[in-house]
């Protein structure tokens, strides 16, 4: 069976993280969230998660701010930022700072959950393609060292 | 503000009326008692003249050998010849005295006004033989001179020594002659001086209250004692003693108050001056404060009057403030400041509130579709109609969040070149054309323009929603451009109800709706979207017709950085 997916939500509103934990769980993600940005480091320092959603504004810093935080230690993880800003710079900003897509709220969910499935399946990808890299690596040592054993 | 610089100006007046006529009137008060008793010296000349003028005359019968030989032997011949009233009345002289060197009075007559002679008076007598003052020469230069008390009249007198007609001796006795200073002599003495002159006892009971006070401050240390009599008449007294020198006359010569009453008008002229000065001066400072102060505030005051009752929140003063730099101006520029300062605190509840309520938003959104996802397959038309409702409605409330965001926020162009026939369609796109509208396309895609797409769009896609609203019945749309010089005209034309007149003046304002759902910014974003490209919004109305918006902008707007607030 797949390994489910890991999702973190950042949030310091509860209607928002609840009924995004409950959607993405049934929609088969294992989801945990946190209210603010301190938590958020702590929580992706000690677990492995496949996608954080971030508020682009939370308690303790900018959901920006975050994300510069969190790129160094887990630069795979797909970055979604939540915003209740349309406008266009805040948007420039969250993808200079690392984000792969952003949300506006209130979210249509059909289409998050799509992009989300997206985001994951290249992550995926990403992952199967370097794994397959270092296998076709190694083979190749492989038979290199084995050719110069048989040498 | 007149109250204020008329009062000033009435203290100030009054202020300096006191101190003139203190000071001025002051000095012209000393200058007048000088002049007075420069005129008390000069009436008391006068009284000398007299004296010396009765002298000479003595001296002329005195030294004379047939006087010299009278008061010897008191001839007949003599008196015949001599002393005839007409002659001594020519003389001025009313009393002629013989007295021999015995002290015996030899011949004494007194001449009348009427011609006539009379016996000496005997009070005037018993002065003679009571002492020898009147008579006593000690030598041939002996002269003496005074007022004589009698009871009747006082008299002036003169006694010479009786010599021979060469002015030798032996001294054979004295010749007293007198004149009465009576009112006659007064007036003489008046018409010399040119002064009204009158005379008092100085012991008379019942004399006039002025020469009271005088005779009060009279002595023989201050001969001479000045009062004013009223506003017009001021007097100077002088004190005349009598022969034996005890004070016995009082002598009063009055003249007008002149001196005074040119200094109360100098007073008064100097006030008028000052007053007139003063009303002069301040019409020209309240002239000058009105065209450089007053008129300016007003103008300024008006203007944000008028800021204060539009409702564009980004508004700024049109206060021409080139090249001056005097408080208005700063006043001018604060009052910008302020409104930037308070427009931004606006955008910044604005976005917080649009941030707030976004999250709720969210988690009915979510929860709804949890509900859709979970169970929309049980739920009946009429619970899915309510889902249905749920999720229109929050698009609704964020559009009006959306809106309030745009409207209170500061408008950043992100301009790029299209054209109005591109952005027509693309708006076409977004839009959902009632099937029972025409939309008829008449746009060009020239000239090429430069403007913010994104905003441009969204422009004219409330444009036609609003065309689309006035057309429940269903009608035609007809959206076309034209250029105009270095401008762009795009006109949408309904053929809906069109807007009453009074509406039409109220369309821009935000939060204005005719529409039972709507918040009424949609047309006042339009107006702030297009007039920050520097362009402007027009409409034309018709009732029962229809309407045309019509959006005038500038081909490529005349903005720095393509920034405007």
């Amino acid at each position: 069976m797949k390994e489910r997916a890991r999702i973190l939500v950042v949030d310091d509103d509860e209607s928002v993280t609840k009924t995004f934990k409950v959607i993405l769980e049934e929609n088969d993600y294992v989801v945990d969230t946190v209210e603010c940005g301190r938590e958020a480091i702590e929580k992706t320092n000690k677990e492995f998660y496949n996608a954080v959603f971030i508020d682009i504004r939370l308690p303790d810093m900018d959901g920006t701010e975050l994300l510069t935080a969190i790129k160094e230690t887990t630069p795979k993880m797909v970055k979604i930022i939540l915003t209740g800003y349309p406008a266009l710079q805040n948007a420039i900003e969250a993808v200079n700072k690392g984000a792969d897509a952003y949300v506006l709220k209130p979210p249509k969910m059909r289409e998050v959950l799509n992009m989300l499935k997206e985001c994951l399946q290249k992550q995926q990808e990403e992952k199967r393609l370097s794994e397959e890299k270092v296998a076709d690596f190694i083979q190749k040592r492989a038979k290199e060292i084995g050719k110069g054993k048989l040498k | 503000m007149i109250a204020i610089l008329a009062l000033a100006s009435i203290i100030m007046t009054s202020a300096l009326y006191v101190t003139s006529q203190i000071i001025v009137l002051g000095s012209f008060a000393e200058l007048e008692e000088k002049n007075v008793q420069q005129n008390v010296g000069r009436t008391l000349s006068a009284l000398d003249n007299e004296f010396t003028d009765l002298s000479s005359k003595t001296g002329d019968y005195a030294e004379w050998d047939e006087t010299y030989n009278f008061v010897q032997d008191a001839n007949e011949e003599y008196i015949q010849n001599n002393l005839d009233a007409p002659t001594w009345a020519n003389l001025r002289v009313d009393v002629a005295v013989f007295v021999n060197t015995a002290g015996q009075v030899v011949y004494g007559i007194v001449f009348q006004p009427d011609m006539t002679t009379a016996p000496l008076p005997q009070s005037l007598l018993e002065l003679l033989s009571a002492n020898d003052t009147l008579w006593y020469h000690p030598n041939l230069e002996s002269r003496i001179t005074g007022i004589v008390p009698l009871a009747e009249e006082p008299l002036l007198i003169a006694s010479r020594p009786i010599l021979t007609s060469f002015h030798e001796g032996p001294i054979h006795g004295a010749l007293i002659m007198g004149r009465f200073l009576d009112s006659e002599e007064i007036e003489y003495l008046s018409q010399t001086v040119h002064l009204p002159l009158s005379l008092s006892r100085f012991n008379d009971p019942e004399t006039s209250s002025d020469f009271y006070a005088a005779r009060q401050s009279l002595s023989k240390d201050t001969p001479v004692f000045v009062q004013p009599l009223n506003a017009d008449t001021i007097a100077g007294y002088a004190l005349l003693t009598d022969i034996y020198e005890d004070p016995f006359l009082v002598l009063r010569a009055t003249m007008p108050r002149d001196i005074y009453k040119q200094g109360e008008a100098s007073v008064f002229y100097f006030l008028a001056a000052l007053i007139g000065t003063g009303v002069i001066f301040g019409i020209t400072v309240m002239l000058i404060l009105e065209k450089y102060v007053i008129s300016r505030v007003d103008r300024l005051a008006s203007e944000v009057r008028n800021i204060g009752k539009s409702k564009n929140v980004s508004e700024q003063l049109s206060w021409d403030r080139t090249g001056s730099n005097d408080e208005l101006s700063l006043l001018a520029d604060a009052i910008d400041s302020m409104m930037e300062e308070r427009l931004k605190a606006i955008e910044q509840l604005a976005a917080m509130v649009g941030h707030d309520l976004r999250n709720p938003l969210t988690g009915i959104s979510n929860a709804a579709y949890f509900l859709r996802m979970k169970i929309g397959a049980k739920l009946g038309p009429r619970a899915i109609e309510m889902l249905d409702l749920i999720d229109k409605d929050i698009e609704y409330a964020n559009k009006i969040v959306n809106d309030l965001l745009e409207y209170s926020g500061a408008i950043r162009l992100e301009l790029s070149e299209s054209n109005p026939k591109a952005i027509l369609k693309e708006a076409l796109e977004l839009v959902k054309v009632p099937a029972n509208v025409h939309v008829v396309d008449f746009t060009e895609d020239k000239p090429k323009i430069k403007v913010d797409v994104d905003k441009m769009r969204r422009a004219f896609v409330n444009m036609m929603k609003n065309a689309f609203d006035a057309m429940p019945k269903g009608g035609k749309l007809i959206a076309e451009s034209r250029k105009a010089r270095d401008k762009v005209e795009i006109a949408f034309t309904d053929t809906g109800a069109g807007i009453p007149k009074e509406t039409l003046e109220r369309l821009f304002t935000p939060l204005f709706t005719t529409k039972a759902r709507g918040m009424g910014f949609g047309l006042a974003i339009c107006k702030r979207i297009i007039e920050a490209h520097g362009g402007k919004i027009s409409v034309e109305s018709t009732v029962g017709k229809g309407t045309t918006f019509t959006i005038t902008i500038p081909i490529e707007p005349k903005l720095e950085g393509g920034d405007k607030t």
